[in-house]
């Protein structure tokens, strides 16, 4: 019965298969958020100002699934023992909504270059056109002055973002902010941040992978019959 | 001295050279005179010379406990060392490059006496001999460099690379490079000193060749002072003819003498030998010295001599013309004299006859003194001659002199002399002589044959209207013409003159007028405009014939008399005396801007003038002060008179500037001469005094204001510098731009003349330490106390200063001066009222500025910001200075125990300067650099 079905089917199995590997590969895009970093700006030193800072962005109107970003940290004080996090989270109306993504981090201790944190494997889906924001907050006691580095950041602003800072970090998994938009003329426009977004994931739909399944059963007993 | 400066130097005294032409000096040992042409600029004292020099006092081993520099006069008289310093330099540094390099001197030093100036102390050797003068010059033990400067400001130049200008030479005196350096006297330096060797100038210091290797020589230190044992001056014998250069006429005869001296003291000549180099030009008896004049033209008359102090030779020129055509009696002729009466000399004058109304400007009337022939007396003629003939077409000017201003006899003289400088008549009373001096040098007087012999008062000796004889004594003509009968004026006018109850300062000036409108003998009115001044003697107060400013030249008395110039007969006079201005041990140079001279983008318009009692900044295109700096403590309060004695400022005239004098101040209208360092707040000494009257000292000041608000504040400060507490002042004007319309800045210029320019507002701003605490233990701004003030210059201001109180920030904005810039920033944002300045700091973590490529060179940086986080955020930059750079945006600065630390490794060898900037909200900035050097 079955392998009437294949055979039968024999042509509509093979068209499936093509349709689902066509369907799960992945159509990525490289965005690059703002230029390449020139400046930077201070985060992380916990008794003082910005213990969080937000770069606001607004997802693509195609390209909608975030799949990677990074991001560049050097040493300002207290090297690589700081401890913080990155992420992503909704900006509406003038405030954070909550964090969508994050990922924990350790400081960098270079004093001679900025190094680049790639944070791949993100493939979070985004509303075409909605402001978002990508989140950087220190974790650990607040009065930890010791610690601090600088996140490369870029005099030139991209797209509808803005800079947006907070001197209020979080030990919880996400600042609590208030954040507050830097508009001091010395302060750099932008953080220095880039990003891939695509169409759809690299993991294929579940009836996509039936479908490849059913096609390669059917061609594996096409096949046979015909040794035989 | 070095070989560069003695060609300039030359230069200068060639005029004197030239003078001194028929003077013969025998024996080269005489000291060289160091730097004549700043003598001749600024009164350099001659002969001072560097004679020991020592740099390796306190040191391990060291003779002495102390560096010294050692001076000797080599001159014959006693020369002041006021105005002169003594300055350092390392081996190949500038001279003074910081402020404790230079030792101001005082005081004087005798002919052939020691001066010992003690420099730094150490632990090791003995103790110096009581020093004569002390600074805190660390001179090097080996090598370096000793000037003795005619200034206290820094010299700040060396031989090479920063070769010093002309300027700057001239105001070297003598120098002294020791060891290895790049700047001595002649073809090399004096020898390599240590703990054990002194450099000394040979002879006992009477040895200048102007050669540092061959004047000096090693030897054990062996300091010298005041109190030590004199050591005479090598002295020249000073071979004299007389007359010098004469003049003669074919057929009459020139007799020569000569004299010797040395150190000034007669020496008998033994034995004269006499040539004359062009026989057929004139003969001159060998031993006699009696030449006969033969042919127009020019012969050199020589002569040997022979003494019990050596041997010398002179020569001169004599001049052999043509005798004059046309006749002996001159168109221009004296024509009356009266200088002699029974008891008090009265009235005495001269009166010259020529042509009417002939200009006689530049002419003068030059009298002499019949023992010795000198000139003593020159009385400059002006205008034209009144027209006073009516039968002819003559007129005369007659001359007054104060009582016994003309000489008795006998015999003494008077010489005519025109505008070119040209002797008319050489006549004499009471028999004849030669001149040895002035205009009339080498020509000898003719007699008029009439003398008076204490004659009643109202007569004089008369020269017949053809001007061949003389007669008399007779009743005066004084202002008619001899050759009519004389109509005496219709009254006798009265001029009085101000006086002056107190000395006047030599080298200081001020301004004669008439004490109200006086009247002259036809009873018109004199005012300040009508009369011409003249001075019995101008080598000791001189004064400008129309405008009265006078000037106190030497230490003396002089009458000045105002001759009406109507009837150039009616006078007016009064007596100056002149004494030497005496200085408080209170002025003390620099101490003035001890926390910090101001300073502002442009330098161009800041000619810097030092003195003790104030420093300034002046600007040539207004004529006025940028600002003026002084302290005012106690002591520099005392009882000194005030001056009254406004000058113009020399500094100015030696800086080829032009100097207003105090004539050219005056306008009568609302502005007064207000001085910026007032003269109350120096009268502990009248020369300290003195010196607040230099005119640019002053600004142009509304009199109601000065008298007002102004003083209010002056008093105000005096009033609390009492005790212990110092006040730090700095002064000046305030141009608004374009505030007189028509691009004149200020009020415009005084009487738009384009000379002196009339700000239309002064500050003044004063840091109170009440404890009179150094500027380096200012660490809080409660340390001390601000008073700063900003006043129109206009009648509106008067009462109290408070009305117009203000922050040193808005005067620094106003002005563009940087004040105070030596307190220390935390302070002195406090103190201004501003914005505090980061202050950051960068330093190598290796310690060292030095590296290979491809070494990463790490630098720590922190910074401190008085504002406190209220400053912040702060913007970080460093520039590598290969081009590229790193920038951060920091919420926090860092700090001394929380450093950011940055690396950066250099590609290719080079030096590079490292710049830390880090700018604060307001958008101050601080900076500090690092020089790297990157070796391949």
């Amino acid at each position: 019965m079955m392998r009437s079905i294949f055979r039968s089917h024999g042509s509509a199995v093979v068209a499936a298969t093509l349709a689902a590997v066509l369907s799960a590969s992945p159509i990525a895009a490289q965005v690059t958020l703002s230029s390449a970093q020139t400046t930077s700006v201070e985060f992380g030193a916990f008794t003082g100002a910005f213990s969080a800072l937000a770069q606001r962005f607004t997802a693509p109107a195609d390209n909608t699934l975030l799949q990677s970003y990074q991001f560049y940290l050097s040493y300002s004080f207290g090297g690589s023992g700081l401890q913080f996090r990155s992420g992503v989270a909704e900006f509406s109306g003038g405030t954070f909504g909550p964090v969508l993504f994050s990922r924990s981090h350790s400081g960098s201790d270079n004093i001679t270059e900025f190094d680049t944190y790639a944070v791949n494997s993100v493939n979070l889906r985004l509303s075409a056109g909605t402001t978002y924001a990508f989140v950087f907050w220190g974790l650990g006691a607040r009065n930890d002055d010791g610690l601090s580095n600088l996140l490369g950041a870029s005099s030139e602003s991209f797209g509808s973002g803005g800079l947006f800072a907070s001197n209020t970090g979080d030990s919880n998994g996400s600042p609590s902010g208030p954040f507050f938009a830097l508009d001091d003329q010395s302060a750099p426009a932008s953080l220095a941040l880039s990003a891939t977004f695509g169409s759809a994931t690299v993991v294929p739909e579940p009836t996509s992978l039936v479908l490849v399944a059913i096609g390669c059963a059917g061609l594996l007993i096409i096949a046979r019959r015909r040794r035989t | 001295m070095h070989a560069r400066l003695k060609r300039a130097a030359a230069l200068s005294v060639f005029a004197v050279l030239s003078a001194c032409a028929e003077r013969g000096v025998v024996e080269p040992a005489a000291p060289s005179f160091a730097s004549p042409r700043l003598d001749a600029v600024s009164g350099v004292p001659p002969f001072v010379v560097i004679s020991q020099v020592y740099g390796a006092g306190g040191n391990v081993s060291a003779v002495f406990n102390s560096d010294f520099v050692e001076l000797y006069n080599a001159g014959p008289s006693t020369v002041s060392l006021d105005e002169l310093s003594v300055q350092y330099a390392s081996a190949n540094g500038n001279f003074a490059s910081n402020a404790n390099q230079i030792v101001p001197l005082s005081g004087s030093i005798a002919s052939g006496q020691y001066f010992l100036v003690a420099m730094s102390a150490g632990t090791n050797g003995a103790a110096l001999p009581a020093a004569d003068a002390t600074g805190s010059i660390p001179m090097a033990a080996g090598s370096g460099k000793v000037a003795l400067v005619k200034q206290f400001a820094a010299l700040g130049c060396n031989g090479s690379p920063t070769a010093c200008t002309t300027e700057q030479r001239l105001r070297i005196v003598d120098l002294v490079g020791y060891g290895i350096v790049n700047f001595s006297e002649g073809t090399g330096s004096a020898p390599m000193l240590s703990a054990i060797l002194a450099a000394f100038r040979r002879d006992g210091g009477r040895q200048d060749t102007n050669d540092n290797s061959a004047d000096f020589t090693a030897a054990a230190p062996a300091p010298r002072n005041r109190a030590s044992t004199t050591l005479p001056p090598v002295a020249a014998l000073v071979v004299t003819i007389a007359p010098s250069a004469p003049t003669t006429t074919i057929g009459a005869p020139v007799v020569f003498t000569v004299t010797a001296s040395k150190s000034g003291t007669p020496v008998t000549v033994t034995t004269a030998s006499w040539s004359s180099a062009i026989m057929a030009t004139a003969t001159i008896n060998p031993v006699s010295g009696v030449a006969q004049a033969l042919a127009a033209g020019t012969t050199t008359i020589s002569v040997d001599v022979t003494t019990a102090e050596g041997t010398g030779s002179a020569a001169t020129l004599l001049t052999v013309s043509a005798p004059p055509t046309g006749g002996s009696v001159p168109a221009v002729r004296f024509s009356e004299i009266h200088y002699d009466n029974f008891g008090n000399d009265q009235d005495e004058k001269i009166e010259v006859e020529g042509p009417a109304a002939m200009d006689l400007t530049g002419w003068s009337v030059v009298l002499y003194n019949g023992n010795g022939g000198v000139a003593y007396s020159t009385m400059l003629l002006a205008g034209v001659t009144r027209t006073a003939c009516t039968q002819s077409a003559r007129s005369v000017v007659v001359v007054s002199y104060p009582a016994n201003g003309i000489q008795n006899g006998s015999p003494d003289g008077m010489a005519l002399v025109d505008a070119s400088g040209t002797v008319i008549e050489f006549l004499s009373y009471e028999g004849s002589f030669a001149a040895v001096d002035g205009p009339a040098v080498g020509l000898s007087s003719t007699d008029i044959g009439v003398a008076e012999n204490s004659s009643p008062v109202g007569q004089s000796l008369q020269r017949s209207a053809d001007g061949t004889s003389w007669s008399g004594p007779a009743t005066a003509t004084f202002g008619g013409c001899n050759s009519e009968p004389f109509t005496p004026p219709p009254g006798t006018g009265s001029i009085n003159v101000s006086t002056r109850s107190t000395p006047l300062p030599v080298g200081f000036q001020t301004q004669l007028f008439l004490s109200g409108i006086g009247t002259d003998n036809q009873g018109n009115p004199v005012t300040n405009t009508d009369v011409r001044w003249s001075s019995s003697n101008a080598s000791i107060v001189s004064v400008d014939a129309t405008s009265g400013v006078v000037t106190a030249r030497a230490m003396g008395q002089a009458t000045l008399t105002a001759t009406a110039t109507s009837d150039n007969v009616t006078t007016g006079s009064t007596v100056i005396t002149t004494n030497v201005g005496q200085l408080a041990a209170a002025a003390r140079v620099g101490f003035n801007t001890a926390l910090g001279e101001p300073t502002d983008a442009d330098p161009s318009d800041d000619v810097r003038i030092a003195r003790r009692q104030y420093s300034l900044s002046y600007n040539a295109s207004r004529g006025t002060p940028n600002w003026v700096s002084w302290n005012l403590d106690a002591s520099h309060r005392g009882s000194a008179p005030r001056c009254n004695c406004f000058t113009a400022d020399t500094a100015l005239t030696r800086l080829g500037l032009r100097a207003f004098d105090t004539n050219e101040w005056i306008n009568g209208g609302v502005w007064s001469r207000g001085h910026v360092s007032p003269s109350a707040d120096w009268n502990v000494a009248d020369g300290d005094n003195a010196a607040t009257f230099f005119l640019s000292n002053m600004i142009p000041q509304n009199q109601t204001a000065n008298g007002g608000a102004w003083g209010d504040l002056e008093n105000s400060l005096r009033s609390i510098a009492v005790g212990s507490t110092q006040i730090y002042i700095v002064s000046g004007p305030i141009y608004t731009r374009n505030r007189a319309g028509a691009g004149l800045d200020g009020f415009g210029f005084m009487n738009s003349l384009g000379r002196i320019a009339v700000p239309d507002s002064m500050w003044k701003v004063a840091i109170v330490v009440p404890d009179g605490r150094p500027v380096t233990d200012i660490r809080n701004a409660a340390d001390v106390q601000v008073i700063a003030a900003n006043m129109p210059n206009e009648a509106t201001a008067t009462g109290s200063w408070n009305r117009f109180s203000t922050t040193i920030d808005a005067i620094q904005q106003s002005t563009g001066y940087d004040l105070f810039a030596l307190i220390t920033e935390s302070v002195q944002c406090r103190l201004e009222v501003r914005n505090c300045l980061p202050e950051p700091t960068m330093v190598s973590t290796s310690g060292s500025n030095t590296m290979a490529r491809g070494t990463p060179f790490v630098v720590r940086s922190s910074a401190s910001d008085a504002d406190g986080s209220a400053g912040g955020p702060w913007t970080f930059r460093i520039d590598w200075g290969d081009g590229t750079t790193f920038n951060a945006f920091l919420t926090t600065l860092p700090t001394a125990s929380r450093p950011n630390t940055r690396s950066k490794i250099y590609s290719a060898p080079g030096q590079y300067t490292v710049r830390l900037t880090i700018t604060d909200k307001n958008g101050g900035q601080g900076v500090q650099t690092l020089v790297v050097t990157v070796t391949p």
